[in-house]
């Protein structure tokens, strides 16, 4: 049964060019969607039952291609790491997959989006999937053209050309870079499996060759460097904000969210499998001094921005630095507790943009002076968007508190009390801009047109009210299996 | 002439070649010439990754044991760079593909290519947003 592993990426793969076969075939936009929705819900139900399976007899499931074993073939492995990663992934893929339905019914090219939304969810599933480097480096390619794709998908729209070249130089630049390195290490490793680079790193760990210790320090180096890439950390945030508010709102549902979290997937691979055997502190460090560089900018930008969706993507800037404190902790503990944010973060984010995305598609502007009283013409969307953004500051029921109280947990347990402090501080500073936005969206209505009718589609309803279910079920659950969460990243941490 | 002086001179220059595509994409605002240097790291890079396969120097091909006896061939070149360089050269032509295509449209847009200019100046609308209608 280990090549359902196989399948996962190949699935949206298939469904994404059908999509397009369709739409050339001019059948309809029935067909279009019956497709996008089918692709994306058979991916969920097999990455659960992955998921399930990996978790459940907590062994590790492989599946090398083409039968050839691993330092030569190519694998697909799922641990407990990357099976909590396509679970949340594909969930969330359902319910901005619904919404898009919704979203694509004023839109001329439906296809253009479902296609590059399911090639972009192949490419993430593929990354978190990989056993090897230069695969991680295909798959990351693949996501990213199709992000720059998704943020310049209004192509008449010059400020969403210029955010999307923005982006795609930045990451051009840094995933050639990423070949080169890999190239070098090659010499070294003879072989880029995982486990392959793992066992070579214990033999260098102990005796180090110096042509061997620069090329791995690069091969180290420009991996951390393109995780911080994709999730923008300090000094590789600048493309987000406008890439994130330029893409259509499903689509910054889903790079705010999800290709933020598999950024940190990528970090979190090259810290605690690859890199293991070397000490690491300087790395570690340097990562936790950008994350709280990260948080306060984030947060301070937030509160003065006037575009909406540009608010929403300074915040996940903020959430960034948050999930990058607890990775960059190498403990069991901070990994959980990062794992939990990326999760909760990506819930929250996710149905914070779908939500802000109604409201901006109703009232065809983004700026926030021109969205006073949006909140009062449209109740039960801003309601949704009040949960999400709750979940996102952490308010205790919801599961966003639970992270973040492990979070200080796990700096309270090593006794690094200023980080501890500044987790508390950086809350109380990314208040300003949340409420800045929910209290504009909720004043009378000024410059609201007249007669404008809330838009509320089963299909946008479903996708708010399946993120909503999610976050209570976890809110529910958590308290109680917080202690489990961090055993089983700790059996993820033990192992190569 | 000495075979390593050769390859040593080769990977020097390759490597003069990459700093010279990143200079292009770092500091020249045209779009065009951004676009022509990220072309330049990207082969340049592949030419390195098949230079590393040549055997007679450093690596060498990942599979060697046949009939379970230690056996590398005499003349072999390791075909993994090459795999590797097939992958990278059609990424990289479908990025020169789409970075083109944006290009295009800003170029038909604005009438400029000067990507700095264009960048700065949407910074200033950043301070000042227009309350525009999305065109959708």
């Amino acid at each position: 049964m280990e090549y359902i592993i196989s399948l996962l990426p190949l699935i949206p793969i298939a469904g994404g060019l059908l999509v397009i076969l369709l739409k050339t075939m001019s059948i309809g936009r029935f067909s279009e969607n019956i497709v996008f929705i089918v692709a994306v819900v058979l991916t969920t139900l097999l990455s659960i039952y992955t998921a399930y399976r990996a978790i459940s007899s907590e062994a590790i499931l492989k599946y090398c291609f083409g039968g050839w074993f691993e330092p030569v073939g190519i694998c697909y492995l799922v641990d407990s790491l990357s099976s909590i990663y396509i679970a949340f992934i594909s969930i969330i893929y359902i319910a901005v997959g619904l919404y898009s339905i919704w979203y694509g019914r004023h839109l001329s090219n439906t296809a253009t989006l479902y296609s590059l939304l399911l090639l972009h969810e192949a490419g993430l599933l593929g990354v978190v999937l990989t056993w090897d480097i230069f695969n991680l480096y295909v798959a990351i390619e693949l996501a990213g053209l199709t992000a720059y794709s998704i943020v310049a998908y209004y192509k008449h729209r010059a400020s969403s050309l210029l955010a999307s070249v923005r982006y795609a130089l930045a990451g051009g630049l840094y995933t050639s870079l990423l070949l080169l390195s890999i190239g070098l290490a090659y010499t070294t490793y003879a072989g880029l499996g995982y486990t392959h680079v793992y066992r070579v790193n214990t033999i260098l760990a102990s005796n180090i060759n110096p042509r061997g210790a620069v090329y791995t320090l690069f091969l180290l180096s420009m991996g951390l460097w393109v995780g911080f890439l994709i999730s923008a950390l300090y000094p590789n945030h600048f493309w987000l904000p406008g890439a994130h508010s330029e893409a259509p709102s499903p689509g910054s549902a889903v790079l705010s969210g999800l290709t933020a979290g598999v950024g940190v997937y990528i970090v979190a691979r090259f810290i605690y499998t690859l890199y293991k055997p070397f000490d690491l502190t300087v790395f570690t460090t340097a990562t936790l001094v950008l994350a709280a560089v990260n948080i306060f900018y984030g947060s301070l930008r937030m509160a003065v921005e006037n575009d909406v969706k540009r608010i929403l993507a300074y915040s996940t800037i903020v959430n960034t630095g948050f999930i990058y404190m607890g990775v960059s902790l190498t403990t069991a503990t901070g990994l959980a507790a990062g794992i939990l944010h990326t999760v909760n973060h990506a819930i929250g984010k996710a149905l914070a943009f779908l939500a802000i995305g109604a409201i901006v598609h109703t009232m065809r502007s983004r700026n926030i002076y021109a969205l006073e009283g949006a909140g009062k013409v449209m109740p039960y969307t801003y309601a949704f968007l009040l949960l999400s953004i709750l979940q996102l500051i952490g308010l205790p029921p919801l599961p966003g508190f639970y992270s973040k109280l492990l979070l200080y947990q796990a700096y309270v347990e090593k006794g690094l009390h200023i980080p501890a402090i500044i987790i508390i501080v950086g809350t109380i500073a990314s208040l300003n801009g949340y409420f800045r936005l929910l209290e504009h969206l909720w004043h009378q209505p000024l410059h609201i047109k007249p007669g404008i009718k809330e838009p509320l589609s089963i299909y946008q309803l479903s996708a708010y009210i399946l993120l909503t279910a999610l976050m209570l079920t976890l809110a529910t659950i958590l308290p109680h299996t917080l202690h489990n969460l961090v055993t089983l990243v700790d059996t993820f941490t033990k192992q190569p | 002439m000495n075979t390593v002086l050769t390859y040593n001179l080769l990977a020097l220059s390759l490597i003069a070649n990459i700093i010279i595509g990143l200079y292009a994409v770092v500091a020249k605002p045209n779009l065009i010439k951004k676009i022509i240097g990220l072309t330049i790291v990207n082969d340049t890079v592949c030419v390195l990754l098949v230079l590393m396969g040549y055997r007679g120097i450093r690596s060498q091909p990942p599979i060697y044991i046949i009939d379970g006896t230690f056996s590398p061939p005499p003349h072999t070149v390791d075909p993994l760079p090459q795999a590797f360089v097939l992958t990278a050269i059609v990424i990289g032509f479908s990025f020169t593909v789409f970075l083109s295509v944006i290009a295009l449209r800003i170029y038909e847009l604005y009438g400029s290519l000067n990507l700095h200019r264009l960048l700065v100046s949407e910074v200033v609308e950043e301070v000042e947003p227009d309350i525009e209608p999305l065109e959708e």
